[in-house]
């Protein structure tokens, strides 16, 4: 320690604070920052313009803005298409959520019969890639008479997502100390109540990560609600959003506000659930 | 002396009942606690890939029954220019898909890791991770614009940097894939940051610390400390980033639909094509069981060359 102090001791005050602040590191990292932002950037500002603004200054900031942009934007059927994506991810989550905490219960924490076979058949979801299933699971959609309704997205999405779950929760799951789990079952505790009141409350955060995740996957996904959903009733934002493109064509202020207005909700939950998230991605549970 | 020996045995013997017995009264809670998953991937996710298999042996339609034809399916993608032409496309875009999901987000996460000021690291943690607000069809639109060859910010650029160099970007055959490859350039934000940044975090104090008595230091430690200790993560990124790679076709949907001509088209943008525009189901189970196969190739392929360094094993 005292050689590598050594050096530093004879610098000026003002050089040592300036080394200790890392400074290459930063502007590489602010650089990065604002490439990555700079789409962000460009859309806020042109969802403020009218079109004179539009043609003539494009990359700037320019006055007075429009914010009549966002009324009209939203007085086109924005609303109920958020609000079906907001449905969409809500009882998906949950429904997965349910299933996938149970099983991974199961493979981390029982014993039974076959646990190796029934973990594989799990690990093979993985590999079945959604273009494989895409046209089959379009005509099951049809043979069970769910197109055109919320189960169409509801059912496929929750097992979808149990795959990458129980792969995640398991891992988490079996991380926790058995002690808890001995004295709980010394006590008399059923698997259920086990699960209930000491595994799930210590698992909060990486549930909550996994949530939002599959609620960005939702919010975002184009392919199969594209695929099975025609009724404009029960579109959901990103396939209302490909109509809207062709409805403001040349409408660019209301066009870009209502890309704006389509990334709030994510934006809303990630402002609230930011720590949370963070926490829950960092914890190490992600890796295979 | 006889009874006095089988005692043991008969008592060891009553015990492995008993426990075999438990074993099949906790494997019956156990089916229970799994039934929910099953239901549904069996359902949803292992009939329908199993149809998808039988159907790529038929010329089905949608609608009528379908007709056993063989392998014709397969014979016939051997033959399809199309086809033949976007599995060129799919194979840059999955390497250079692997290729910025192994690095870009890595070397963000190194540069946090490095930072001794823990509020900085929060902050840069924080916004790094934002970005994943943006609905991904939105980024797409956005990006259509930038490469917009009237309006857009890169003609714009250009213009006002005196280069005469005057693209069509997403219209011109021969720039189309690359540009499709640059939307989201430096490719630097999102979840892949924060879980490497969980695995570096988890390396721990006492390894770094030998690791820099050693002499390893920068690129060095990066490559033979901290790479084998995140290979869990790396392992997960790297097959889901080839995986999303070969089959993905968001981007075509939205912004090319696979052309001009077909000098953006991917196999998954293909058989979504068949299957929907032509109704030729078929055939699109073909293509869908083709990629299926070199998907799970691949990821045998990875997960058996890059092993991971703390394998946990299941109780």
């Amino acid at each position: 320690m005292t050689t590598l102090n050594a050096s530093v001791h004879h610098r000026h005050p003002l050089a040592r604070l300036w080394g200790r602040i890392q400074w290459k590191t930063h502007l590489a990292l602010l650089i990065l920052l604002v490439l990555t932002f700079y789409p962000v950037i460009l859309l806020v500002l042109f969802s403020v313009k009218n079109n004179t603004q539009f043609f003539t200054e494009r990359f700037t900031l320019s006055f007075p803005l429009y914010l009549d942009n966002f009324i009209a934007a939203w007085g086109s059927g924005i609303a109920v298409y958020m609000g079906n994506s907001a449905l969409y991810a809500l009882v998906a989550v949950v429904l997965t959520l349910v299933a996938a905490a149970l099983s991974a219960y199961a493979f981390a924490r029982m014993r039974f019969i076959g646990k190796e076979v029934l973990f594989f058949l799990i690990l093979g979801l993985l590999m079945i890639p959604g273009v494989l299933t895409l046209v089959p699971s379009f005509v099951l959609m049809i043979k069970f008479n769910l197109l055109n309704t919320r189960w169409a997205l509801w059912l496929p999405y929750a097992a979808g997502g149990q795959a990458f779950a129980i792969f995640v929760l398991r891992t988490f799951f079996a991380g926790l100390p058995e002690e808890l789990f001995e004295s709980a079952r010394i006590d008399g505790a059923s698997e259920l109540t086990v699960l209930r009141h000491i595994t799930l409350p210590l698992s909060k955060p990486i549930m909550g990560t996994l949530a939002l995740l599959q609620v960005y996957g939702i919010w975002n996904d184009l392919v199969w609600p594209l695929t099975v959903i025609t009724k404009p009733e029960l579109k959901t934002v990103m396939v209302g959003l490909l109509g809207f493109t062709t409805q403001f064509s040349t409408d660019y202020g209301p066009l870009y506000a209502g890309y704006v207005i389509a990334s709030l909700p994510l934006l809303i939950l990630f402002a609230l659930s930011s720590g949370l998230f963070i926490q829950g991605l960092t914890s190490g549970a992600i890796k295979i | 002396m006889e009874i006095a020996s089988m005692r043991p045995a008969v008592r060891s013997l009553e015990k492995k009942k008993t426990a075999n017995l438990r074993l099949v009264r906790s494997s019956l809670q156990a089916y229970l606690f799994l039934l929910p998953t099953f239901a549904l991937i069996g359902l949803f996710s292992y009939y329908p890939a199993m149809l998808a298999l039988y159907h790529s042996l038929t010329d089905w339609n949608g609608v009528l029954l379908a007709n056993y034809v063989g392998l014709d399916n397969f014979r016939e993608m051997l033959r399809d220019r199309v086809l033949l032409a976007s599995l060129n496309n799919m194979l840059t875009v999955a390497v250079w898909s692997l290729v910025i999901t192994l690095t870009m987000p890595l070397l963000v996460a190194e540069l946090i890791y490095s930072l001794r000021n823990n509020r900085a690291q929060y902050w840069y943690r924080l916004l790094f991770v934002a970005p994943i607000v943006v609905p991904s069809v939105v980024t797409l639109l956005v990006w259509r614009f930038i490469y917009d060859p009237d309006l857009g910010l890169i003609n714009a650029v250009l213009e006002r940097l005196g280069l005469a160099f005057h693209s069509r970007w997403l219209g011109d055959p021969k720039l189309a894939l690359y540009c499709l490859l640059f939307i989201g350039f430096p490719f630097a934000a999102g979840t892949n940051v924060l879980i490497y940044l969980a695995g570096l975090q988890g390396i721990g104090e006492s390894v770094i610390d030998a690791a820099k008595l050693d002499g390893a230091i920068g690129l060095r430690r990066i490559i033979s400390i901290d790479l084998p200790l995140i290979m869990g993560q790396v392992r997960l990124l790297g097959i889901l980033s080839i995986i999303g790679g070969i089959q993905g076709f968001g981007a075509q949907l939205v912004l090319t639909h696979g052309g001009p001509g077909y000098a953006t088209m991917v196999p998954g943008m293909w058989m979504y094509e068949t299957a929907f525009s032509y109704s030729r189901m078929g055939y699109a189970s073909a293509i869908g069981t083709s990629m299926f196969m070199i998907i799970l190739g691949l990821t045998l392929v990875i997960m058996r060359s890059m092993q991971s360094s703390t394998e946990y094993t299941a109780k």
